[in-house]
Formats: C-alpha cells, sequence, structure tokens
C-alpha cells in the first residue's frame, strides 16, 4: 500500500459526513484511523485517511440510566474519568486507555479478560451512528439498555475494521465501579492445571471479573493464574476465602496477592517484540492448544512473552521472529483453525507486512460469501479500506 | 412459475410432502387457521401451505421449492410472537419449526448448549438443571416460546436487566438462507473471524434467514437467589426504589413493577394474598455470591424503605417464590380477570423517565375512555402498558389501538424506542418510520438486501414501506463455502 496522501480530521459528525460524500465523488479510497493503537491488516489502497481524533464529544451522559453516547475519537481514558465523577466504568480493557479511542475499541472488538464477566463491546454497545460508504448518515439501535427496534447495526460495526461504515458516535452501557476487588496469583501451575482451575471455580459457583494466566517458560511451559474478584466487599472476601481453600485443597503453590489492572500484562506482552499473535481455540482445549500451537510457536521467537484468558479461550504470544518462526506460525495456525479456531496477527514488523508470510487473518470462515455480499451492499465500490479485512473484505 | 399459491391446492401439497412426507405438511383450510396469526390475534391471514420440517436439509429444500413456485417464505417458532412477525404473508409457505425440538448437544466444559429452533426456552433450562446450569432470557412465555423465536426476535425477559437478551446469548447458528443455502454464522468459540454475522441474525425477525441450529451460551446456577416484594403508595414511589437502588451500584438480576391494576390482576388469577389497596409493587430478585447477595439484598430493601415503600416480604419457601414470579408472568393473561381484550404494547424509555411516562400514558387511557394497567421492567425502562377495552362496546378497540399508538408516540419523545423485546413485526412497523430516519432504515435494509435481494423471507414485516434491493447486490458468490463448511466442530 503507499501511504495515504491525504489525512482528514473532521471536527464535528456532519463535518464527517460532508467529507466523506466528497470522497465518495471523488472516488477516493478511504482508511479510517482512530488512536492506531489496534491497525490489523493493510488495504491494498488507500488514497485518504480520514482521522477520528477530532470526533471528542462527550454527547449525553446519563449515570442513572448507566448509559453513556460518546463520539469516536473520545479516549478510553477520557471516558473513565469522566464515568469515574459518577462512581461508574466501561468494562473495556484496553494496553494505551489515552490513545485508544472508543471508535476504535468498537471497529477492533479490542476486548480484555474482564470479558468473561461482563461481556465484548459487543455486548455493550446499545447505539451507533454512522457515516456511509456514500456519505451518508444514519444511525441504529438507540440510547437505552433494551430496544429492538430495527436491525442493530451497531453490533454488526463492532469489529468491522472500518471496512463497512465510519463509526462517529455510539452508545455503550456502563457498570457501577465496584466496591471492592482483589487479585490473587497461583504460581506455577501447568497447562492442565489452569484448566482444573477454572472448572474448580465454576464448581464452587465463584464468579471471578476475569482471570488472566501469564505463560512462563525455560523448561516445560507454566502459567501464573491471577484471579480477579470485583463486585462488594462481603463477595470479594467471600470468594477470595473459598478461592484459596480451593487452592488448599488442590495444592496450588501459595497465593500472592496480584494486581487487578490488567493493562500492566497487557502492556508487559505488547512490549515483547513486533510480532503479537491471538488465537482462539475452545476453553477447554486449553492444555492442547498450548502443546499443539503455543509452545512449537513461541520457542521460534526471542523473548517471547504470552498471556491466556482461559475462560474465554484466548491466548495472545508476542516476541521477535526468527527464520524458523514463519513455518512455525504456519503450523500453529492450521493446527487451530483445524480445531475450528482463528488465529489473527495483530502486530508484525515492518519487512513482512503486507507479505503472505504473517498473513493477519487466516481462512475466511464458513459464512465468507454472505460477508462478501454485506460489504458489496454498504460499500459497492468497495472504497472504505479495500483488503485490510478476513479474506480481502 | 405459479403466481399464486392458495390453501387447499393438493398440487402443491404433494410436492412438499414428497420433502418433509405426508404428516410434515399441514393443508387442509382448518387445519391451516391455526397458523392465521400468532400472539398479535388482530391480523390473520391464511397461509397457503404449512410445512413441518425435521432436518436442515428439509428446510432448504422446502425453502428451495418455495422460491421455484414464488413463494414468501414465513419461518415460525411457537407462534407466541406478540408483534405479528409469524403472520403468514398471503399464498406463503409457513415453515414451522416446531418438529426441531431437540437438545443436540450440552457442552458444559465451554458452558455452551447446542439445540435446534423449536426446542422451548425453559426446556433448555431444565435439561441443564441437573448439571447446575441454565440459559438466561427468560420471557414470560418461557414455558412455550421457542429458541428459534426468541433469536428472531432478540427475546428478554425479566432477567436480562443483569444477564442481558437472547444476542448476549446466541452466539451462533446454522440457518437456510433465501436461496435454500445452508450457511453457518458465529460459532461456540469465544470470538470467530470476520463480520458478526449471529449479532445481525439475532433480532432479524426471520427476514434473514430460517434458523435451524443454535449454539447458546449457558451459566451457571448462582450461589443465591434473594427474591423481595414490596408495595408502594404509587408509581412514582416504586419508580424512586428502582432509581434508588441502581445508584446505588446494584444491579438486581431483574426489578419488576406492577400498579394497582395489575395486581389486581394478578390476585384475581393466581390467588397471591398481594395487597391490593397499594398503588404500586415491585418484584426483584438479587443474586450471585451467597455473601454479596445477604448485603445487595439488604440494601435494596433499604433503599426501598428510603423511597417510600409500604410494606416488605420474602417469600418464605422456593414454593412461595415460584408462585410470585408466577404471578407475575402471568400478568398478561390475567388481564383476562378484569377486561374482556387488552392491547399490550412494548415500548422503553430512560429509566429516569418512568414515572413521567407513566403519567403520559394514564392520561392518554382517561381521555379515551379506558383504563391501562402497567406490568414491567422496570430496571431497563421497558414498559409494558396494556390498554384495556371491551370490543363488544363498539369503537372501543379503535380506540384502544390509537391510545396504544400514541403511547409508542411518547417513548419516542422521551428517547425511547418503540418495542424493547416484542419486535416490529407487522404491528409497529408504521411506527419504525418515526424513530428512524429514511437514511437509517435503507443503511438496515442493505442487510437484508445481503441475506436475501428478492424479499422472499417474511416480506412485509419491520419496514414500514416496501423497500427493494437496488441493482447493485455486488458479487453474487454461491454457494461454495457455504455448503463446504468444514470449520465447524460437532
Amino acid at each position: 500500500m503507499r501511504d495515504a496522501l491525504v489525512m482528514l480530521e473532521p471536527s464535528t459528525p456532519a463535518e464527517a459526513a460532508e467529507l466523506m460524500r466528497e470522497q465518495a465523488a471523488a472516488g477516493a479510497h478511504i482508511a479510517f484511523a482512530g488512536g492506531g493503537t489496534h491497525t490489523i491488516g493493510r488495504p491494498a489502497r488507500g488514497d485518504v485517511a480520514l482521522s477520528t481524533l477530532g470526533l471528542r464529544s462527550i454527547v449525553e451522559y446519563a449515570p442513572e440510566d448507566q448509559t453513556v453516547t460518546v463520539e469516536a475519537g473520545v479516549t478510553v481514558a477520557q471516558l473513565a474519568g469522566l464515568l469515574a465523577t459518577r462512581g461508574q466504568r466501561l468494562v473495556l480493557e484496553v494496553a494505551d486507555p489515552d490513545r485508544a479511542t472508543i471508535g476504535g475499541a468498537i471497529a477492533a472488538n479490542i476486548s480484555g479478560p474482564r470479558r468473561m464477566r461482563f461481556g465484548s463491546l459487543k455486548d455493550l454497545i446499545l447505539g451507533v451512528s454512522l457515516v456511509r460508504a456514500d456519505g451518508v448518515a444514519a444511525r441504529a439501535g438507540g440510547k437505552v439498555v433494551k430496544n429492538v427496534a430495527g436491525f442493530d447495526l451497531s453490533k454488526l460495526l463492532v469489529g468491522s475494521h472500518g471496512t463497512l461504515a465510519l463509526i462517529t458516535a455510539a452508545t455503550l452501557r456502563v457498570h457501577p465501579l465496584p466496591e471492592a476487588s482483589r487479585a490473587l496469583r497461583f504460581s506455577a501451575l501447568s497447562p492442565a492445571m489452569v484448566w482444573e482451575a477454572v472448572i474448580a471455580l465454576r464448581a464452587r459457583q465463584l464468579e471471578p471479573a476475569a482471570l488472566v494466566a501469564q505463560r512462563r517458560t525455560g523448561g516445560p511451559a507454566y502459567y501464573d493464574l491471577d484471579i480477579i474478584f470485583e463486585g462488594f466487599r462481603s463477595g470479594v472476601d467471600a470468594q477470595s476465602e473459598s478461592c484459596l481453600a480451593c487452592a488448599d485443597e488442590r495444592g496450588w503453590a501459595a497465593a500472592h496477592a496480584a494486581s487487578e489492572d490488567t493493562q500492566a500484562d497487557d502492556a508487559r506482552i505488547r512490549a515483547a517484540g513486533p510480532l503479537r499473535v491471538q488465537c482462539t481455540t475452545l476453553p477447554s482445549e486449553f492444555a492442547e492448544t498450548d502443546a499443539g500451537a503455543i509452545e512449537p510457536f513461541s520457542r521460534t521467537l526471542v523473548e517471547s512473552s504470552a498471556n491466556a484468558y482461559p475462560a474465554l479461550g484466548i491466548f495472545t504470544v508476542a516476541g521477535t521472529p526468527t527464520p524458523a518462526t514463519p513455518a512455525a506460525f504456519a503450523s500453529a495456525r492450521a493446527w487451530i483453525e483445524g480445531r475450528g479456531g482463528s488465529l489473527i496477527v495483530e502486530t508484525q514488523p515492518p519487512a513482512s507486512a503486507g507479505t503472505p508470510e504473517f498473513a493477519p487473518w487466516g481462512t475466511p470462515p464458513p459464512s465468507f460469501a454472505l460477508m462478501q455480499r454485506l460489504k458489496s451492499r454498504f460499500d459497492p465500490d468497495h472504497r472504505l479500506a479495500p483488503g485490510r479485512f478476513v479474506g480481502g473484505l | 412459475m405459479r403466481t399464486k399459491s392458495s390453501p387447499g391446492d393438493t398440487v402443491l401439497h404433494a410436492r412438499f410432502a414428497a420433502i418433509v412426507g405426508e404428516t410434515g405438511t399441514v393443508s387442509s383450510p382448518s387445519e391451516l387457521r391455526t397458523y392465521e396469526c400468532d400472539g398479535l390475534t388482530g391480523t390473520r391471514v391464511v397461509p397457503a401451505l404449512v410445512v413441518l420440517p425435521a432436518t436442515t436439509d428439509e428446510v432448504s429444500r422446502c425453502v428451495l421449492l418455495a422460491r421455484e413456485l414464488a413463494m414468501p417464505i414465513v419461518a415460525r417458532g411457537a407462534g407466541t410472537g406478540l408483534s405479528g412477525g409469524a403472520v403468514p404473508s398471503a399464498g406463503s409457505l409457513v415453515v414451522g419449526l416446531a418438529r426441531m425440538k431437540a437438545i443436540l448437544e450440552i457442552d458444559l466444559a465451554n458452558e455452551r448448549v447446542r439445540v435446534q429452533p423449536g426446542v422451548t426456552n425453559l426446556d433448555v433450562s431444565k435439561a441443564l438443571a441437573p448439571h447446575g446450569y441454565y440459559y438466561a432470557p427468560d420471557p414470560s412465555s418461557q414455558s412455550v416460546c421457542s429458541i428459534g423465536g426468541n433469536v428472531a426476535e432478540n427475546s428478554g425477559g425479566a432477567h436480562c436487566l443483569k444477564y442481558g437478551f437472547t444476542v448476549n446469548h446466541a452466539v451462533g447458528a446454522t440457518l437456510v438462507l433465501a436461496d435454500g443455502a445452508i450457511a453457518r454464522v458465529g460459532s461456540p468459540l469465544a470470538q470467530s473471524l470476520g463480520y458478526d454475522l449471529m449479532a445481525l441474525v439475532v433480532g432479524s425477525e426471520g427476514m434473514l434467514g430460517v434458523v435451524t441450529e443454535v449454539w447458546l451460551r449457558i451459566l451457571r446456577l448462582p450461589q443465591k437467589t434473594r427474591t423481595i416484594f414490596a408495595t408502594f403508595p404509587s408509581t412514582d414511589e416504586a419508580g424512586a426504589a428502582v432509581s434508588a437502588i441502581i445508584a446505588g451500584g446494584i444491579v438486581p438480576a431483574a426489578i419488576e413493577m406492577m400498579d394497582r391494576l395489575a395486581i389486581e390482576a394478578i390476585v384475581a388469577a393466581t390467588g397471591l394474598d398481594w395487597p391490593l389497596d397499594v398503588g404500586a409493587a415491585l418484584l426483584a430478585d438479587v443474586d450471585g455470591i451467597a455473601a454479596e447477595v445477604e448485603h445487595t439484598a439488604e440494601a435494596a430493601i433499604a433503599a426501598m424503605r428510603l423511597s417510600g415503600a409500604l410494606e416488605i416480604r420474602a417469600p418464605h419457601d422456593a414454593e412461595e417464590r415460584a408462585l410470585m414470579w408466577k404471578g407475575r408472568k402471568s400478568a398478561f393473561a390475567a388481564m383476562g380477570r378484569i377486561s374482556p381484550n387488552y392491547y399490550v404494547q412494548d415500548g422503553v424509555v430512560p429509566r429516569k423517565e418512568i414515572a413521567a411516562v407513566l403519567r403520559e400514558i394514564a392520561s392518554l387511557a382517561a381521555n379515551a375512555g379506558l383504563r391501562a394497567a402497567n406490568v414491567f421492567h422496570a430496571g431497563d425502562g421497558n414498559l409494558h402498558p396494556l390498554v384495556l377495552y371491551d370490543a363488544r362496546i363498539p369503537g372501543e378497540e379503535a380506540r384502544a389501538e390509537h391510545v396504544a399508538g400514541e403511547i409508542l408516540r411518547v417513548c419516542i419523545k422521551y428517547g425511547g424506542s418503540i418495542t424493547g423485546e416484542h419486535g416490529v413485526g407487522l404491528d409497529k412497523a408504521a411506527y419504525l418510520g418515526e424513530l428512524f430516519s429514511d437514511a437509517d432504515l435503507e443503511t438496515m435494509n442493505f442487510a437484508r438486501c445481503a441475506f436475501d435481494p428478492e424479499r422472499a423471507l417474511n416480506p412485509g414485516k419491520v419496514f414500514p414501506t416496501p423497500r427493494l434491493c437496488g441493482d447493485r447486490p455486488g458479487p453474487f458468490v454461491l454457494s461454495a463455502l457455504e455448503h463446504s463448511d468444514t470449520a465447524g466442530r460437532g
């Protein structure tokens, strides 16, 4: 891809629509950009970049209704600051909240380990304002927490990576900030023991907000498992005690206090190297995925770092690739896809970007023909980041 | 190609019977009348034929044949929908999914189940109960409504305040597209590649495909649930209590409000000993970690008292708790005890506007010489005003329908929605154009055109005016990928 020739930065949704109409008339190919923290895939052609950073109004915050409507360029940190003044939060974990924007998080479908309790952005988004490829502004969903009027395009735009429409604003469901939180770390668990821990917590009907398993290497793979409880103090205390009793029964290594801040762990992975991949398989295949894909792949990386959200079946691995990495990558992807899962390349060294070496998305899913038809309806001339998304969407 | 298929056509019957068997077709005029409407009983259209396929493949072949015969296709679950989403089109083939009611797979390790669309919502939870799990969305009709219908309507229920709606729980599906192709969208995994087609299919009211299998997320039963019943002088105090509970950072599993008329009807129908001399009542569940529930239940009770509760009760045992919830869930049916007919509405308003909107509803009804009862999901602002009328009195039905429509306009005025969980269907299509602009509706129609460019599936629903799909459908690459599904598991 050649670099975009023009950078547009509208300061209102109306101006964004105006610019989109002009670009439609000119037949220009457009790539949208937020904070640039999570851009996956490269468009085949990009004449114009449109930044949402100028769209930074809080449109409406209704704490009583636990909803907030913000423009796309509002950063995650800016929104968190506002919500905290009323004892609330958007449960969205990103690595760089000062740069990551709400619109970008929606487009890239960013989620963290708290997703096991609160859902992903698809579960939190209530409505959207968008600008279509032809420059027409439209909206879908609404600003109330419960609504089935019309097709809810807001959820379709979650994870659409800027290939269907420009997101200019969104309404999101927010949650109360917890009164208390506590993170317990159990060290040196084998992959099989990590999965046993997930089952043991369920057996006790515990409701952790998040589980993060940090992968350690050097010898056989093992994990440090952070179990994070949140809520009212009485519940957090009771869950922590139950969890510790469970650990005693099972002979897990003694617990240490850990951080409830999952962003630090995310940042650690991001700093590990220029290649970062995310794999998803069925949660029950945790140990198999570790042995069949994560271990052989990460062994080829220099200074690799990896973690997993074991209740969700999601692994992230990062590091610096070596000459052995492309073949190991291909094997890992084949192994994971063979089990119905997926492997996405989130970042890669500039030298390999755009080459097939570490193709970002892998094999298109079974309903890919429908996705092509959808893309063609929303963007008939394929001008919105063409080729960025899975299968060249 | 035929122009119009009509009921009782024996040639038509024979061609579909060749796919689904004699017992899988319904074609006698008297039996077809069973399918002429759903829970919205005011609009009735007898379909040309009803098929009751037993497999995805049979659904696909029926859809293909219907297309060859230029018949519109209307999928139907249990027929309990309240917005007319399953009302047949003239000359249509109704694809009834009642025979496809198996629970195909219970995957406890991954907290997923794979079911056929005809299984009832409650049967899923019943099958999971021995394992300590349940399926969270719980429409009041859950003992009869089907999962396929829940997917079509994105059904909610009392407990979706904390746990979300069908769209938050139905994670993957097999569906038969308008051209008979079999597509798989979403998956049992936490994430799938590409556009989230499953999120689009849920709530699409049968217009994108006929769903023949669904992957559902299931939840572990909570350690503890406490149920609280409280009465108030009026809906104002009850509404203030709801706001105070939420402001305290508590997310109850459910918090339902009933006004005086609704309480009267429920008591008459169930024999519950709820007081009749109160203005409103709340029925709430708080659930979760046992120690936390003790705290949140006490905090909720304190908030109720501070807001002016008259009396607060807890059920003595599981049986009484079940009876209380049965009372709430049978409220619509109970209206028969106090009014020969009623018109149920399904508007949503921001929670903080509930009291003002209830006053507007009361005055709209009073001005029309009618009564309105209210029983609704107060936690999420989803109102269910029941406009009571007597169809034997000339003009009353029309007045009730007018009031019901005006109620939707009030919801729009307060920044809400015309439907929280019942769907748009036939009933509210006219109002969708008041909530959304032409551009909004045109954009939603893009999705429909991508799936069904000839608009053969459930035509005439949702969209207020017929919308064409234009002449730019883009590359129409069918359907090797759809058929050669290799990625699905089990």
